[in-house]
Formats: C-alpha cells, structure tokens, sequence
C-alpha cells in the first residue's frame, strides 16, 4: 500500500494542474456545445435550408396547416439512404431531411415522416441538447483515436488498422456513452410520434413507410449518438452499435400502430 | 438477454484488462522489478471498480434493450 501510496506522491503536481485544466476545458466545450448544438448538428451534415414554394415545403407547410402548429425550418442534407430527424430545441424547431428520403419516398409517405417529425416537435420529446452534448463529449475520444490512427500513417479512414483502434477506443467508452443515451431516452417517444403520424396521414400510410424503410437500405455510417435522433436506426447490426439502439423494432412499432387502427 | 450487448460489455471487459496491463508494465519499468503484492495492490481494485462499473452498464442495458 505505501508503494502505491508513494508512486501517487511522485506524480509531479505538474500533472495535477494539467488534469485540471483539461476537466474546465472540457466543461467550456460542454457549455459551448449544448448551447450551440442545433447550429453544429446542421453544421455536422451540411444540412441546406429549403425555402417556401419548394415541394418539400409545401408538404410540410400543410400538414402544420392541418395540424395546427407553428412551421418549423426545413432542412435538407446529402445521405444514401432515406431518413430524417428533428431539433426541438426552444430557440429553433427545424426537420432535417436526407436527400434519399425525398427522392425515393413516394408523396404520402414523405408526408407520413415528416408528420412523425412535427409529433416529435409538437410534444418536444426528442433528447435535450445537454444531454445530447454530454454524450457526444463522452464519445469525442472514439473520433479522436480514429483521426490520430490516420494521422499516425495507420492507413486510410476505411483501412483496418484505423478502424481497430477506433473500436477499441470505443470498447472503452462505447457502454458508458450508450448507458448515459439510454437512461436520458425513452423508448416511448417514438411511439408517441408515430400515433400522431398515423392521426395526420393514417396509419396505413405510415405502417407502409415503415415496412419500406425496413426492408430498403437503412443502414449508414451514422455517428452512434446521433442515431437515437433518426426516424428510423440507421446503425448497422455490430456489436458495438447495438448498445446505441434506442428505437423500438419496426415490427413493435407496426404492431403498435395496427392496434390503434382497430 | 441478447447475446450481442452481452458480447460488447465482455469486448469492453477485454479492453480495460488490456489498460490495466500496460499500468502494469509502467509501474513494473517505473520500479525496474516486478512485485507481486504491488501487482494485486493496483490490479484488484481496479478490476473490483471495473466489474461494478459493468454490473451497472448490464442492468441498465438489461432494462432498456430487452
């Protein structure tokens, strides 16, 4: 005991000062995060805003119209596959879309998902940028590795060497970060959009977006705390991912809303 | 209990032990001998802290992905 006792003793306070430092830093970034967190998620995917008179919009502007409720922003971003999210944050309300999702979904089902995203801002269920900050921060040093493996002349972003040490940075942080998203989300509140998705667009509407986007190509490289933001899970199967699901099953969710049907 | 949650706390378990070696190592270097007690003097708690942490990430992993 006093050996270790003695070795804690010899760590210069140089260090000490150091690890200080670094923990205000990082509550700076915090702060700094959570307050801007709208702008860096739109920042993050490049999300390009769409202006009234496009199609998009005027989907949106009538379902707002049925639904009784303020139009928020519209967003677009580039992604493979078709998906969506929503900022409920006091000071913006913005639905963000992927590129896929308004190309490849038919009207009705474009209307269906962005209806799911109004539910999501109407009862402003979705994770508080806090939380959400916090839990990005808590996965930075997973990024971290990645870019300094890359750096470092391990390979390139894709090559194996990269992609191991991430996963293993992740494997240290990775049950952490996804404890603390699913202990600040409820698994509920996707339920609770889908049902007023269903009321605006009908159930049937929303059971066939649900049962093509299941069976399309859902799967992207998405920042793991990012995912319980989606419409849908756009993790793939790993291992590691599935400790960020936060998404009821599609299946639980269809059988969900047929029940409310009858 | 999924099988693929499970398997992720148990890759979570093979990296901190993998931590825990190299702290080993640096203490062994730092001292230029290897001592047993002081091994099991940093090795157990660390491993005592690291279980309780994992029992923890189980039963929350447990509530809300089964």
């Amino acid at each position: 005991m006093n050996e270790i006792t003695s070795l804690l003793y010899s760590i210069p306070t140089n260090i000490y000062i150091l690890m200080i430092t670094i923990l205000i830093i990082l509550i700076t970034i915090l702060f700094i995060c959570s307050i801007s967190f709208d702008k860096n998620l739109l920042r993050i995917y490049n999300a390009q805003k769409v202006e009234s008179g496009e199609f998009v919009y005027t989907v949106m502007s009538k379902l707002t119209e049925k639904a009784n409720i303020k139009t928020p922003e519209l967003y677009l971003f580039e992604c493979p596959v078709a998906n969506s999210f929503s900022i409920t944050m006091k000071k913006r309300k913005a639905i963000i879309l992927t590129t896929t999702a308004v190309n490849k979904l038919k009207p009705e089902e474009l209307e269906a998902v962005i209806a799911h995203e109004l539910g999501h801002i109407k009862y402003s269920n979705q994770p508080g940028s806090f939380t959400s900050a916090l839990s990005g921060l808590l996965f930075l040093p997973t990024t971290i590795a990645l870019w300094a493996a890359i750096l470092c002349g391990f390979g390139q972003e894709d090559d194996i060497a990269p992609q191991f040490v991430r996963s293993y940075v992740m494997a240290l942080v990775g049950p952490l970060t996804a404890a603390f998203i699913q202990l600040t989300t409820s698994g509920s509140r996707e339920y609770v959009a889908d049902e007023y998705s269903a009321r605006l667009c009908g159930v049937n509407v929303l059971v066939n977006t649900l049962k093509y986007l299941d069976t399309g190509d859902r799967i992207w490289d998405a920042n793991p705390t990012h995912a319980r933001l989606f419409f849908v899970n756009p993790l793939s199967d790993n291992i590691l991912n599935s400790l960020f699901n936060t998404h009821p099953s599609i299946e639980k969710r269809i059988s969900r809303l047929e029940g409310i049907d009858k | 209990m999924s099988l693929k949650w499970i398997t992720a706390l148990f890759f979570s378990f093979i990296a901190f032990m993998m931590v825990l070696f190299v702290i080993i190592v640096l203490v062994t270097f730092y001292y230029q001998d290897f001592n047993f007690s002081r091994t099991v003097m940093i090795g157990l708690p660390y491993t005592i802290v690291l279980i309780i942490y994992l029992v923890i990430v189980l039963i929350i992993f447990k509530i809300k992905l089964d």
